[in-house]
């Protein structure tokens, strides 16, 4: 079969994406919802409503006193929080072994919450505020991976052969071996699951923001930058490796300089440790 | 071990290991006449810029971290003239420029400190664009370490 249909056949295997967190994003858009509505949408999915009450509960959302129900939950996040939450506990539950990246379901996870950390710290410096989009397309920028990684390790010995060169990044070399990269493979999922294009943009350009068509948009370099910071900093593990073109005008695109994003390289150490609860929640495979 | 974080151990256990080393520089202490060892995960070169950060995450700096960790090891009972000093990471991403220089600042950062603190350093893998991972078996003393995708071998 060929590889463009066996990918297809893979996106088409995925178990359906929550119709409850497009719900949440559509009613939180809409400033004329009522709270109880969004509690009546976010509890018919038991599995995110477990999960947010987990989340709502860490320090990163800094909540004063502990939340045990939905309605005090959404009450006491605020709307941006919210969108963060459910996403969060929407997306976590396709992440699995990707073996092609040498990594665990935990692995790509902890990574896609540390970019989405450093995506917000990034934001706040960069356009003096927080996005709930970019938190979002943070979250899935790797998303591809949970396909691709299969066929990566079929091909194992190919792959370690063209890179061992060190001249072509991981990027390059899955597009030579399999015709396909996780970012492009990233933007069909997330076209697939109904996302937004903006967001699906920002997934297919995280590693080449700047051939994007409109590469004006922030959202995408703040992704690119926010995961070259977490691999970096080796948070999940590596995955793909440093074998990523750095793309030297990301930082000078935002007129930051390295000790800028020492900065916030430092502040993201507490952020992410008060995020633990949302790490937790994809346990390593047995 | 987690990032910015360090840890001592006397004598036998488990060892020390640190997993995903990116530009991030695992600086790992070891006596050998008492067996004690020692290990750091920092992330940036210098505290000065930070001095808030580095009193709450000592850690995360080459000198605020490595003086702690000579320090704690001495605490558990280790000797100063009998300390060595391996090193592991400070790796940077492919392609060169400003901003990207984070890993090899690390290790310069470290090997300056330790020499100015007497302590020799044995062996090291550092530098390239290539995640490790160290592990310290503190009842031997030997360091191990992981390329990522790559097998275990010994840091000497």
């Amino acid at each position: 079969m060929k590889m463009e249909n066996r990918f297809r056949n893979s996106i088409g295997r995925l178990p359906a994406f929550p119709a409850t967190v497009h719900r949440v994003t559509a009613l939180i858009n809409n400033s004329d919802s009522s709270l109880s509505e969004l509690v009546g949408v976010v509890r018919l999915d038991p599995a995110i409503t477990a999960n947010i009450l987990r989340m709502c509960n860490s320090a990163y959302f800094g909540l004063r006193h502990r939340v045990d129900n939905v309605h005090d939950a959404i009450m006491y996040l605020g709307r941006q929080n919210v969108v963060r939450a459910v996403m969060a506990a929407g997306v976590s539950r396709f992440f699995k072994d990707a073996p092609g990246y040498e990594a665990e379901a935990r692995d790509l996870w902890e990574h896609a919450v540390g970019t989405a950390l450093m995506s917000q710290l990034l934001a706040r410096k960069i356009l003096g505020r927080e996005d709930a989009g970019l938190f979002t397309a943070a979250l899935l920028h790797d998303i591809g991976k949970i396909i691709l990684g299969e066929y990566i390790h079929e091909k194992r010995e190919e792959f370690s052969r063209l890179l061992e060169g060190g001249d072509r990044s991981f990027l390059e070399v899955e597009d030579e071996v399999l015709g396909m990269n996780h970012a492009a493979l990233g933007r069909t999922i997330a076209a697939a699951w109904n996302f937004p294009l903006d967001i699906q943009l920002t997934i297919a350009g995280h590693h080449r923001p700047d051939q994007l068509k409109e590469c004006e948009n922030p959202v995408p370099w703040i992704v690119h930058l926010a995961d070259q910071a977490c691999l970096m900093l080796g948070v999940g593990k590596g995955t793909d490796g440093l074998a990523y073109y750095g793309m030297a005008c990301a930082l000078g695109r935002f007129h930051l300089s390295q000790k800028d994003l020492e900065t916030v390289m430092a502040e993201f150490v507490k952020e992410f440790e008060n995020a633990r609860e949302l790490v937790g929640i994809v346990q390593p495979s047995q | 071990m987690k990032l910015a974080d360090m840890a001592v151990i006397n004598g036998c256990g488990d060892g020390l290991a640190v997993y995903g080393l990116g530009s991030t520089v695992a600086v790992i202490l070891y006596d050998e006449t008492t067996k004690v060892g020692g290990c750091l995960q920092f992330m940036l070169s210098g505290s000065m810029s930070n001095p808030q950060r580095a009193r709450e995450y000592p850690g995360m700096f080459a000198d605020t971290g490595i003086a702690l960790l000579v320090k704690s090891c001495l605490a558990a009972g280790a000797r100063r003239e009998s300390l060595t000093a391996r090193l592991a990471g400070g790796a940077d991403l492919m392609e060169k420029g400003p901003g990207y220089r984070i890993g090899e600042e690390n290790v310069t950062a470290a090997r300056k400190i330790l020499s100015g603190l007497g302590i020799t350093v044995q062996a090291e893998a550092t530098g390239g664009c290539v995640f490790r991972t160290v592990r310290l078996d503190t009842t031997t003393g030997r360091t191990y370490l992981k390329r990522h995708g790559g097998g275990w071998e010994e840091l000497r």
